[in-house]
Parts: structure tokens; sequence; C-alpha cells
């Protein structure tokens, strides 16, 4: 089977929903440093996409459009505006450690998935209040630069420790500590893996 | 309230610029679905709740992303609505279709009536699933719309894993190739 074949078939078995947690994360980070797989997985959801028309549908109970609506509200501003990046804090960090520990290249797949789920895409953003920075952009530039190659080569230690600064620098930048935040990106921009 | 594909196109590019009223048009248009999709694979009332929260929530975020060239409104929201749920579901446990007492059937695969409903999309699709054999075609339907892992898989059929991924990944080569695309 040639690796074309390998990603297809992790493509298709993403889309039909059949991989466990470890594997839909790993999928989730790969797509984001692997133009192919994210190609393919885009395929599968065309080709697979209409088999949704057979689902019958349930009605939602009443007031979740309410709720839908006043957590659109929570958010500052509306859609329309461009999306902002904030990292996403992972819930508990003995749960990164325990996974960092697993050691090889699944561990740093798994840190790796972690530090990618430390940003979420959010709508309706107001810019962050103390600075022009634009540290959403700046963290996920960060995570950008990890490619497949870097990602098979890298320790989960390493990027445990990367994924560590990095919130720290966007925290720095979001406080609107401008120097510190520029220092700290540009130290981790540094780092060599 | 049905919307054709054209008005729900609309509605969501009303969306993507804060047209709320848009918005709720389309909320009304596609809940009924995507609450079905997700019920279906969470079978938990709590957790489907707060998952189509966080549908809409991307669709009103995400609005400006949908490109109508590419597919219908309808399936670039139920695979939102999929990977949500699915991702939900792996970090939770299911509960049981037994607790969704207002959860339909699917409707069968030889049902002359739905078939006359299907748009061009499935009906093409639909032709290539039935020429899998009947087990393998019953694995790809359970994976698809109750989003049911390997494991559970294997643990429904009585087979070992290695094997359901092995029909799987044929199942879905098979399916490929059909489809010529």
């Amino acid at each position: 089977m040639t690796e074309e074949d390998d990603i297809d078939a992790l493509a298709a078995e993403y889309v039909l929903g059949s991989l466990d947690a470890v594997e839909r994360a790993e999928v989730e980070v790969r797509r984001m440093a692997d133009a192919s797989l994210d190609r393919a997985i885009e395929a599968w959801e065309r080709r697979l996409g209409p088999l949704s028309e057979r689902e019958p549908g349930v009605e939602p109970p009443g007031h979740l459009y309410g709720r839908i609506l006043e957590r659109i509200a929570a958010q500052r501003g509306g859609a329309g505006h461009s999306a902002e990046i904030i990292p996403l804090r992972p819930r508990s960090r003995r749960w990164r450690m325990s996974k960092v520990g697993a050691g090889g290249a699944l561990a740093a797949c798994l840190a790796l998935a972690i530090a990618w789920f430390t940003y979420l895409h959010v709508g309706a953003p107001a810019p962050t209040p103390h600075t022009t920075m634009d540290c959403g952009g700046l963290y996920k530039d960060y995570w950008q630069r990890f490619d497949r190659q870097t990602l098979t080569r890298i320790s989960g230690d390493q990027l445990a420790n990367a994924s560590r600064l990095a919130l720290r620098a966007y925290d720095a930048c979001a406080a609107g500590d401008e120097q510190n935040a520029k220092a700290q990106f540009e130290k981790l921009r540094r780092m060599q893996f | 309230m049905p919307l054709s594909r054209q008005e729900l196109v609309g509605a969501l590019e009303r969306t993507a610029l804060g047209d709320k009223a848009a918005f709720e048009l389309v909320y009304k248009a596609t809940s009924l679905k995507l609450y079905g999709i997700v019920t279906r694979i969470l079978k938990r009332r709590d957790l489907a709740d707060e998952v189509l929260q966080e549908v809409y929530l991307r669709v009103w975020q995400r609005a400006r992303d949908f490109d109508p060239a590419s597919g219908s409104p309808i399936t670039w929201m139920a695979a939102i609505a999929r990977n949500l749920a699915l991702d939900e579901v792996r970090r939770k446990t299911a509960g049981s279709l037994d607790d969704f007492p207002e959860i339909l059937q699917l409707p069968s695969g030889d049902d002359p009536a739905a078939e006359q409903e299907r748009s061009e999309e499935l009906r093409r699709l639909y032709a290539c699933i039935d020429r899998l054999e009947a087990d393998r075609k019953e694995l790809l339907l359970l994976a698809y719309h109750e989003g049911m892992s390997r494991k559970e898989l294997s643990d429904r059929l009585g087979r070992p894993v290695a094997t359901v991924k092995t029909w799987l990944r044929r199942s879905l080569a098979q399916l490929k190739e059909c489809l010529g695309r």
C-alpha cells in the first residue's frame, strides 16, 4: 500500500466515524500540517455526505435556539468579522502530562495534538482590549511551522515545553506586554528541534 | 420549515454577514436533521443539547467558509455536526437509543418510497453501497450513522477488530472506485 493509499484510508475512516479518540486527534493534528490529508478528508466528506439525507431527524428542545443566541451574544461583536484565535487551555494538566509520557512518536503526536487543541477559532471577536497585536495570529503562526517531518523528529517532552512557552507568550501579548511577548515568540521561533 | 438548497445557501451567505434573521431561517430549516444526527451518535440528551449548541455556534462563526461550489449546505453543516458529535462521543460514554423513543429508524435501503425521496447524489452513492456484501454494508452504515468505533463494531459483530478494520477499508476503497472520484 502506498503512502497515498494510507492517507486516503485514514481520511475515509475519519469521515466514516470509526476511528477511536486518539486516532481522531492524530488525524485532526496531521491535517493541519498535511494538505494531502486535508484534501482527502474533504473529498470523503463529499462522497459520504449524501448519507446524512437518510436521517429523518429529531425535534430539538424549544429552548435550545435561545441558548444559542445567548452564547452568540456573550461573544463580543458579531459574525462577519474575521475570527480571532485564542488558545484553549487543556482542561487538566495531569491529562496532558500523562499523554506526553506515553513515549515515542505517538507521544510526540499526542503532545502536538494537545498543542494544536490549545487554540481555537472564535467568531465574534473584538480586538484584545490591551493590545493592538494579533496575539491569536502569532500563536497560531508559531504552531503552523510544525510540519510532518518535525513531528516525527520531536519528542513529547519538547513539544509539551514548547506548548507551555507558547501559552506564556500569548498571555504576555494579550496582557499588552508587547515587548515581552515579542521576545518570547522570537525565542520560540529560534528553538531547534 | 423546508428551504430549497438555493434559499439555504442565501440564508447562510446572509448569516456570514451577521444577519440573525437569516441565521434563524438556517436553524429552523436544518435543526431537525442536525439534532437527529447528533442524537443518533451520542444517544444522550444532555450531550446532544450541548453539541447542537456548539454546531450552530460554529455555523454562525464560519458561515463565510461555506463554498456553494464544493457541495450542498446541508452536507457542510452535517459534517460539522458529525465531527463534533464524534469527538464528544469518544470522550464520553454514549447512552442507549432506548432512551430516545422519538428517534426514528433510518429508512431501509430497499424502501421504494424512500428511494423516490433520494437526491441524485445519494442514489449514486447507494447504488455503490448496495454492491457491498450485506455484513460489510451494515458495518459501514453503523459506523456512519451511529458513529461506532472499530472496537464497538467488533463487539457488535463478534469479529476481531483487525477484521473490522480490513473490511471497512476495503469497503471504502470499493466505494471510491465505484463512485469514480
